[in-house]
């Protein structure tokens, strides 16, 4: 029954388009989760949502440029700059030509513009979402939010009724789910997804969010913001479990929330159906600090499950040195370079020393974090100089860095030992951290994974931020070594440490 | 019947070491004439310390050492680190040289070690060879405490990647 609905309301949509393709009516266009002013004038034109550039201007904040003579918009802000003329279906982006589907276009002496073009090319996400004729936009520093506004889909109005009328709405975050208890929002544009993941509950405990899945093979996605921090997961083709939703205090805007009150690391928690095509679960944790994590999945029980303990030994204390930028918002990453002068660290086949190589690994490495935003390098080394162990240790401490990493490569008198090692010494953050690290650098290396080992090795023993020792590779072996002095596999190896530890610090990519 | 009772006394010897809770029986300290001690060479079983080829943990394998002073015993215990004939295992002390190893009073054992470049060890070997030369050693009961020196230098690492204590006493095995 309720998929005769879904057809029958599928089908009432089609013919609706025409409709709708003529008057901007019901259209809504959102910034940030902010509905643009009504008299924004936005309209669909040929399924294209288009502007007056007037918007552009007002609500979206770029600059513009019109030129009545040659009908030639240009639009830019700090990044990029674009061109477009009416009626043209190519447009100048930074100086490149790109085509049009749907070129600029004259309405009774207002310009409108393409949205989606015209935001993409500016840096915005662009959403659309059909069942509810809206549109919305995203900064990207402000990514989108855990829910979308309320939707003024008609709570009031009788739809279609039945089981469609649930259909309808589910572009609304479900916004009606709860009054019929049968969840409707969530059996989404139900002609077109079939078999969804059912999240079955949500729970926060020991600084760990464990969400209960009924498959096993759902792809959630994470992302990490700041201002104020929080972090994203996703989760796709899922919806909320029946028995779930009903349990839970889902707002009229869809959204649940778990308050955590004087909770060191997380203020809250907050979920709520996010799209519906496809439909996504959408769970932010808000935290009150920039907090390291790891994020994993389970089978069986199915879980994903996000662990703050990564980042904090004592989850009481919140003064977690590895996990708190220091003051002028980057993280200090030591890289030290094992050996130097007069160690050369071992000697490979070929005689090769062990230093050389650890030291074009680690400017490598320091190479690619230059201009990060996020991130700064400091080496304990930058030459052929020797540092006994503790003054690394004494760099890290004095950097007041957030981790520490020391680069080596192997050596053991047996030739057919080949393969990737990282070490930690400490029981605490480092055991997570050496763990991303070697996930990463295996990638990087392809060399034999031999796996995270424990022992106590002075640098990563006696530094107090979370510190692993990468043993890239061995020197004694033929392969090994043959890799170790290429700059291919330096520079392959240099981004997976990058990649490692900005999935450490939680930082995109 | 002295051949037999010579041999017991060596298989004592030998039972209460490899109990680890050595006696004096055959101490030669209290035997009082070196020069006799000289010529009857002793055979000693021991155990000495390798790694498997995960080089994560040390492998002991039973070992004879032979010696004429007594004094030399710890030396040679130490050399049974650079041969074995497993082929299975990996050796952590091959290519380095041990030049002495010398009983102090108060059980301070100072070992005396060459290190050439070429015999650097990664991480985890740097440590594990630590952790077979105490191991070893402190198989005496009279060695109470251990220093590591290369080429009669206290140095602070061997292979730059463990820092060495000086001296190691029974509690760093633990």
């Amino acid at each position: 029954m309720k998929k005769i609905g879904g057809m029958l309301l599928f089908c009432f949509m089609l013919f609706m388009v025409p409709n709708m393709s003529h008057a901007s009516a019901g259209l809504q266009i959102y910034l940030n989760g902010v509905s643009l002013s009504p008299s924004a004038g936005g309209q669909i034109i040929k399924d294209y949502t288009m502007i007056p550039i007037r918007v552009v201007v007002e609500e979206l904040g770029f600059q513009v440029d019109w030129d009545k003579k040659t009908r030639t918009v240009t639009i830019h802000n700090d990044k990029t700059s674009m061109t477009l003329v009416v009626d043209q279906k190519w447009a100048t982006v930074d100086g490149k030509k790109v085509s049009l589907d749907m070129p600029p276009t004259l309405k009774s002496d207002t310009t409108l513009v393409p949205l989606r073009f015209v935001g993409e090319q500016m840096g915005l996400v662009v959403n659309w979402e059909n069942a509810t004729k809206s549109v919305y936009l995203f900064t990207s520093d402000y990514s989108s939010e855990v829910t979308k506004p309320d939707v003024p889909t008609t709570p009031g109005k009788p739809d279609q009724g039945g089981s469609t009328g649930e259909g309808s709405n589910n572009g609304s975050d479900g916004t009606n789910n709860g009054s019929n208890g049968s969840n409707g929002g969530n059996s989404g544009n139900g002609s077109v997804t079939q078999d969804l993941a059912e999240i079955q509950t949500v729970t926060f405990e020991d600084n760990r969010l464990v969400v209960g899945v009924s498959k096993s093979d759902v792809k959630p996605t994470q992302t990490k913001l700041s201002n104020p921090d929080r972090i994203v997961v996703d989760i796709p083709n899922a919806k909320f479990s029946d028995s779930f939703f009903n349990s839970q205090n889902f707002a009229a805007n869809g959204q649940a929330e778990i308050q955590l009150t004087d909770h060191p690391l997380v203020s809250k928690i907050r979920y709520s159906l996010f799209s519906s095509n496809p439909s996504t679960v959408r769970i932010v944790i808000d935290l009150n600090q920039n907090q390291a994590y790891q994020f994993t999945t389970t089978k069986d029980p199915n879980t994903i499950i996000v662990d703050l303990n990564g980042g904090s030994t004592d989850p009481g204390n919140g003064s977690n040195p590895g996990t708190i930028p220091p003051a002028n918002g980057k993280y200090v990453v030591v890289i030290d370079a094992g050996h130097g002068a007069k160690d050369p660290g071992a000697i490979s086949l070929n005689k090769r020393n062990e230093k050389d190589f650890n030291l074009a690994q680690a400017l490598k490495v320091a190479e690619l974090f230059q201009n990060d935003p996020d991130v700064q390098i400091v080496l304990t080394r930058s030459d052929d100089t020797f540092l006994e162990l503790k003054e690394r240790v004494t760099v890290a401490k004095q950097a007041n860095a957030n981790l520490f990493i020391s680069i080596h490569a192997n050596s053991i008198n047996k030739a057919t030992i080949s393969g990737t090692e990282t070490y930690y010494s400490r029981d605490d953050e480092s055991k997570a951290f050496a763990q991303v690290m070697h996930s990463n650098l295996v990638q990087g290396t392809k060399l034999p994974d031999r796996g995270v080992r424990k022992q106590s090795l002075h640098v990563t023993r006696e530094t107090t931020m979370p510190a692993c020792l990468l043993e890239v590779g061995y020197l004694t072996n033929q392969t090994d070594e043959a890799a170790l002095y290429q700059d291919d596999f330096q520079n392959r190896v240099a981004q997976s440490i990058k990649n490692g530890i900005k999935q450490y610090l939680g930082l995109q990519p | 019947m002295r051949k037999m009772t010579l041999l017991l006394g060596m298989l004592i010897t030998i039972i209460a070491i490899a109990a680890g809770c050595g006696q004096k029986s055959g101490d030669p300290e209290t035997g009082g004439k070196p020069e006799a001690q000289q010529h009857a060479e002793q055979t000693l079983h021991i155990q000495a310390y390798y790694t498997d080829d995960q080089i994560l943990n040390l492998v002991q394998e039973k070992k004879d050492i032979k010696f004429a002073d007594e004094k030399a015993k710890y030396l040679e215990a130490l050399k049974a680190l650079q041969s074995t004939d497993d082929a299975k295992l990996v050796k952590l002390w091959q290519e380095n040289e041990f030049q002495s190893a010398i009983l102090k009073d108060g059980g301070a054992l100072i070992i005396d070690v060459k290190i050439p470049a070429e015999a650097h060890l990664g991480a985890s070997g740097e440590d594990l060879a630590i952790q077979a030369v105490l191991k070893t050693v402190f198989q005496f009961e009279e060695v109470q405490s251990v220093d590591i020196l290369v080429d009669g230098q206290s140095v602070d690492s061997l292979m730059g990647h463990v820092e060495l204590e000086h001296p190691y006493t029974r509690k760093s095995i633990m």
